[in-house]
């Protein structure tokens, strides 16, 4: 067995009614890892959530791909990059459709094997924002 | 194979008149299995039926129409709902004389749930919902 030498796991959060439909989906670098890679058509069921693991086991390659995913409100896009060398110039980009938003956290314990957590929300009204003040 | 979109109709008739379907289409979808109006359909006075369209296709909403007739005229049910977008309840097409009421819940977006009732017009009331 290989080893893995970066690794980047995107988990989704669903925290809202949306059902969530995976439509497109690439590896620029390095390959999809277990479980399973994503399939177009692919469900992230409401209130649930996904994962998928991206990662490289060749010396000198990094990771990066990208998601697309579909709702009724519109796309979700989620894409990140990791190089070999220089992890810390990692980056990665989320865009969700208006009326929805997001939050963005990370594992980097290990710094080569990153786990990248976006839970998805819908978006605060101003008047729910400030009875909650 | 999943069931990406969803629209579930819930139609009460509470009027005294039986209502007889005349017409049917999906333009969108399909209907769901069992849950498919036919031509020649009745839905007797103060009853309720539930019809149902469903896509599996993605990039595809789901969307259909329902003509039902009755001795005061036509009342066209009609729904859309895009793969991506808003849900849409044709208003249009009420028979005289009647009038329909429409709650609709889109609590879930993919799988929307509209309950449809239609009602004879009291004295002085104007048909505006149609």
């Amino acid at each position: 067995m290989q080893m893995v030498l970066r690794s980047m796991d995107v988990v989704l959060q669903n925290n809202t009614n949306e059902l969530l439909t995976v439509e497109s989906f690439e590896v620029l670098r390095g390959d999809w890892g277990p479980p399973a890679p994503p399939r177009r058509g692919d469900v992230v069921e409401k209130q649930s959530s996904a994962k998928w693991l991206n990662l490289s086991t060749q010396e000198g390659v990094g990771v990066q791909g990208f998601l697309r995913i579909g709702c009724t409100k519109g796309y979700i896009d989620i894409s990140w990059n990791m190089p070999f060398f220089d992890v810390s110039r990692r980056t990665q980009h989320v865009s969700v459709p208006p009326p929805l938003d997001y939050l963005i956290s990370f594992n980097d314990e290990n710094i080569d094997l990153v786990v990248m957590m976006i839970t998805l929300v819908r978006r605060r009204e101003a008047s729910e924002t400030t009875a909650t003040r | 194979m999943p069931v990406y979109r969803s629209v579930r109709v819930v139609f009460q008739n509470s009027t005294n008149q039986v209502l007889t379907v005349q017409g049917l289409a999906t333009l969108r979808g399909q209907w769901t299995d069992k849950m498919a109006p036919r031509q020649g359909d009745e839905v007797p006075p103060q009853s309720a039926v539930t019809w149902m369209t469903e896509s599996t296709t993605i990039g595809s909403g789901t969307g259909a129409f329902v003509r039902l007739g009755s001795v005061h005229g036509y009342t066209r049910l009609s729904w859309s709902l895009p793969w991506v977008g808003r849900f849409d309840f044709g208003p249009e097409g009420c028979a005289e004389g009647l009038r329909k009421e429409v709650v609709i819940d889109d609590k879930l977006p993919d799988a929307v749930v509209v309950f449809c009732t239609l009602h004879d017009m009291r004295r002085g009331e104007r048909g505006d919902d149609c």
